[in-house]
């Protein structure tokens, strides 16, 4: 079973869109806020797959908040396992940006419960394969 | 309502008659249909939720329309229901088909349900929050052709081809270009989907020997000094009557004429057309008319406007 870090700050939302996962047994842990995720990092980088959401509180007025995550997590922490975007983002600068810093997909909200799992499911398979 | 309603059955009855949409002939097919359970299984249990989401979803409606004015508030409170209804319906279609082996007629059911809680959202995102739509330059000529493409197999199956005939504009240089519109490509593919997804499901079927033709035009059109592209989406069925044309737009109306069952429909299909190329600075409208013996000839025109930009034209690949 994966262990799985989910970054959104849409927690009532989510909790419907975990129900296949949950179902799976994989751990899905939750972190809603920019200070979170500074603060849990570490065991952020444990993950095994992480969904992040792009669109997260404004910081200094960036609605884009989760691509600085995204980048951090990349380039500075060194993760190389799937990250999937799950997101309202549509700005076609932006999704350039996350296909350039290897997102493995993008789910745009509002998502199924079976469409996430199924991304969780084929990002996790691609990643046993690759390894 | 199946036999005796309990007090949730019956506050949804309550709102259902209160709300003059298409969703209530869904919701109820849904409802109403799907075998009887044991509400202490696990299938049950969803069943509840579904109920659950179901009548949130409904009674946020019915307060929506008592405020007949949308306020951010009303709207948002629709969303969330909405999105909790499609969550609610996605589990049950994948537990009933892992339960019970649902058939394919099923499983459109409930997809319809999904694709209907989906249009409304992105309808009811797009008021809430205009600045939502993310513009940039796209292909026109791809995005139709990328909306065709998820058709095909669905109009093959009744024997209905595409002819696609689009204007490639001429660049700077004189060389053909790919013309780039300003637009939100996902909300804007949608529009278009909805379009050729008429334009099939009205369409009369073929015969090995004779197909029929959806005809999709993409021609240059300036109105009122303004360049812009206009796209008409052209197919021989049912029609629509006079009486109807000025109907078609308004949110759950659905045309008198059908074929055959399983041209079921939302009814805030063209309605989310309309807003959403209404959204882009363009025109829609459609005319139909009978034709000799062959049924009648319904023609969806779209125009959207090509604001002046250097991304206007890229290099055709």
């Amino acid at each position: 079973m994966a262990a799985i870090a989910w970054i959104d700050d849409d927690h009532e939302r989510i909790n419907d869109l975990m129900t296949f996962l949950r179902r799976a047994g994989h751990t899905i842990s939750t972190y809603k806020s920019w200070a979170e995720v500074r603060e849990q990092l570490e065991q952020i980088c444990q993950s095994d797959a992480i969904i992040l959401d792009i669109i997260l509180p404004p910081v200094d007025d960036d609605p884009y908040l989760g691509l600085p995550i995204l980048a951090q997590l990349r380039e500075e922490r060194g993760y190389t396992r799937p990250i999937i975007v799950c997101s309202r983002v549509k700005n076609p600068d932006v999704l350039r940006q996350l296909h350039e810093l290897g997102v493995a997909k993008i789910l745009h909200k509002p998502a199924l419960p079976s469409e996430l799992y199924d991304a969780v499911i084929e990002v996790l398979a691609g990643e046993a394969t690759a390894t | 309502m199946r036999g005796q309603m309990n007090a949730a059955e019956q506050q949804l009855q309550q709102s259902l008659e209160t709300i003059p949409l298409e969703q209530q002939r869904l919701f109820l097919e849904v409802w109403n249909q799907v075998p009887q359970v044991d509400e202490a299984d696990l299938l049950g249990y969803k069943m509840r939720e579904l109920k659950l989401a179901g009548r949130n979803y409904l009674h946020a409606l019915k307060q929506f329309s008592d405020f007949r004015y949308l306020t951010d508030l009303a709207t948002h409170d629709v969303m969330i229901a909405l999105q909790s209804l499609m969550s609610a319906v996605d589990v049950l279609k994948r537990d009933m088909k892992d339960t019970f082996g649902i058939g394919r007629r099923w499983e459109e059911r409930f997809d319809a349900l999904i694709q209907l809680c989906r249009k409304e959202n992105t309808s009811l995102e797009a008021k809430l929050n205009p600045d939502q739509l993310r513009y940039g330059y796209s292909s026109i000529g791809k995005l139709i052709h990328e909306c065709v493409d998820t058709h095909i197999p669905q109009a093959k199956e009744r024997l209905i081809d595409f002819k696609i005939d689009l204007e490639q504009l001429l660049g700077e240089e004189g060389k053909h270009k790919v013309l780039n519109i300003y637009m939100d490509r996902i909300a804007l593919g949608q529009a278009i989907n909805n379009v050729i997804d008429n334009a099939v499901k009205y369409s009369f079927s073929g015969t090995i020997d004779h197909h029929r033709w959806i005809d999709i035009l993409g021609r240059s059109e300036s109105i009122g000094g303004t360049p812009g592209y206009r796209v008409m989406v052209s197919n021989l069925g049912v029609g629509i009557e006079e009486d109807e044309l000025k109907l078609v737009f308004k949110r759950g109306y659905q045309g008198r004429r059908r074929l055959g069952e399983d041209r079921s429909g939302s009814g805030i299909g063209l309605t989310f057309v309309k807003e959403c190329i209404e959204q882009h600075g363009g025109t829609i409208s459609i005319r139909s008319q009978p034709q000799r013996r062959t049924g009648w000839l319904t023609v969806v025109s779209v125009w959207l406007p090509i604001h002046g930009h250097a991304d206007n034209y890229s290099q055709e690949v």
